[in-house]
């Protein structure tokens, strides 16, 4: 019992530590803050239901930070699966009630491919290092400063002067 | 100092994210899809213990069509073995003289004699036999055929009053060791009784010979076959006998080489 209630406090204290920054990598990523929250949500839950194998890794927020991008690729898919159903179906495309609201960086990141987009939300926003952004997207390190590198030249690029080289 | 540090594109990106969800109001939320995960998991839990069950016992229900059903060798569903040999003498081997060989119908049926001193060990050629013995018939019945011999009418087995439990042979330890094949050395006696009437047959040398067989008060006996492993007596009620069973006393060879009695009433 006691074992139970120190499980869930542990879960808790997770969640109030990592929830909201998780949420805000994820929205960067993917432009919406809605499926973020959902997709950081769902991995909370998973981490729920099976937090005593969980607590024993070596990184369980690295765990709950995969589970949370695999989600929302899954609902990115789906996403895509039915707009390409609606597209074929001659049929006007569904209108979303709670558009983005994107602003000029945003607008710039969503032209920007997948990886590049995760790798600049986990390191700049989740706070991430090059090696750990690495271990939670499966890529090599190199692979992760060639993402941050391209994408930060591109941002630089449409900015101007907005984004500088520190 | 990390190559890729650039507060500004860091501000531009921490804006574009917004302020966050409210942690509060999350982790209730989170808690409260926690509850309907552990219940729709406890569901499915359930469901598949329910549906392994009825799988179980679907499984242990159902009997293949092809699934071969023990039959007695003479094809009576309704017969019940009474009696076992109650004499056995392996060391007798000067009876089979005295006791086989049987004069031919003279049709006469004692059937007031139930005398219970028929002889039972079959060794005494001298005491008279209550009904003298038919010759072989003409029935020709294959040897371990299933279905010839079944009777005609197929009631439930009655179980007469006079059953004894089977007794086994105390002189079965001197039985050779070597018991691959059946044995035919058993010289011993067998006694059915029924409502009908009772018989008592011989076994000697592998061939099985009819001592004697007397019928009950108001019941007529008949030897209906005598082959040289099997022997029938049928006893039927006689004409003014409404009340009685007809009955069957069969005495045959056993797969473990001893006569084995079988009485059986229809």
């Amino acid at each position: 019992m006691m074992n139970d209630i120190r499980m869930v406090d542990d879960l808790e204290s997770l969640f109030r530590a990592h929830h909201g920054r998780l949420v805000r990598a994820l929205t960067v990523a993917c432009g919406n803050e809605q499926i973020a929250a959902d997709a950081v949500q769902v991995a909370f839950v998973k981490a729920h239901l099976k937090w005593r194998s969980i607590m024993s890794y070596d990184d369980p927020v690295g765990w709950i930070r995969r589970v949370a991008i695999n989600n929302m690729r899954d609902e990115h898919r789906r996403e895509s699966r039915k707009q390409r159903a609606v597209d074929r179906l001659g049929a006007e495309p569904e209108v979303q009630v709670q558009a983005p609201q994107l602003d000029e960086v945003a607008a710039m990141l969503a032209g920007l491919p997948r990886q590049q987009r995760l790798s600049l939300a986990l390191f700049y926003v989740d706070g991430l290092s090059v090696a750990e952004t690495a271990a939670t997207l499966g890529i090599s390190e190199g692979a992760v400063k060639f993402h941050l590198h391209q994408g930060r030249s591109t941002l630089r690029g449409q900015l101007g002067e907005g984004v500088h080289h520190e | 100092m990390n190559d890729f540090d650039d507060s500004v594109l860091r501000d531009q990106l921490q804006r574009l994210g917004g302020h966050g969800p409210d942690e509060a109001g999350a982790y209730l939320a989170l808690q409260q899809r926690v509850g309907v995960a552990k219940r729709r998991r406890a569901a499915a839990v359930v469901g598949g213990l329910g549906v392994t069950l009825m799988v179980g016992f679907a499984a242990a229900a159902y009997q293949p069509p092809s699934s071969s059903r023990l039959v007695p060798a003479n094809g009576g569903g309704d017969e019940v073995v009474l009696t076992l040999p109650t004499t056995v003498n392996n060391a007798d081997t000067t009876s089979s003289s005295t006791v086989i060989s049987t004069p031919s119908v003279n049709g006469n049926t004692d059937n007031g004699n139930t005398d219970s001193s028929a002889p039972q060990t079959g060794t005494d050629s001298t005491s008279p036999s209550p009904i003298d013995v038919p010759a072989t018939t003409a029935h020709t019945v294959p040897h371990g055929h299933a279905t010839t011999s079944a009777p005609a009418t197929t009631t439930a087995p009655t179980v007469p009053a006079t059953t004894t439990a089977p007794t086994i042979p105390a002189t079965t330890s001197t039985e050779p060791s070597s018991s691959s094949s059946v044995p035919t050395n058993f010289t011993e006696n067998a006694t059915a009784s029924s409502s009908g009437g009772t018989a008592t047959a011989h076994l000697q040398g592998g061939v099985v010979s009819l001592v004697s067989y007397s019928a009950a008060p108001d019941h007529d006996c008949v030897v209906e076959r005598t082959l040289s492993d099997r022997v029938r007596i049928t006893c039927r009620p006689t004409l003014f006998n409404t009340l009685g069973n007809t009955s069957h006393l069969d005495f045959s060879i056993g797969l473990d080489g001893h006569l084995v009695a079988v009485s059986t009433e229809t």
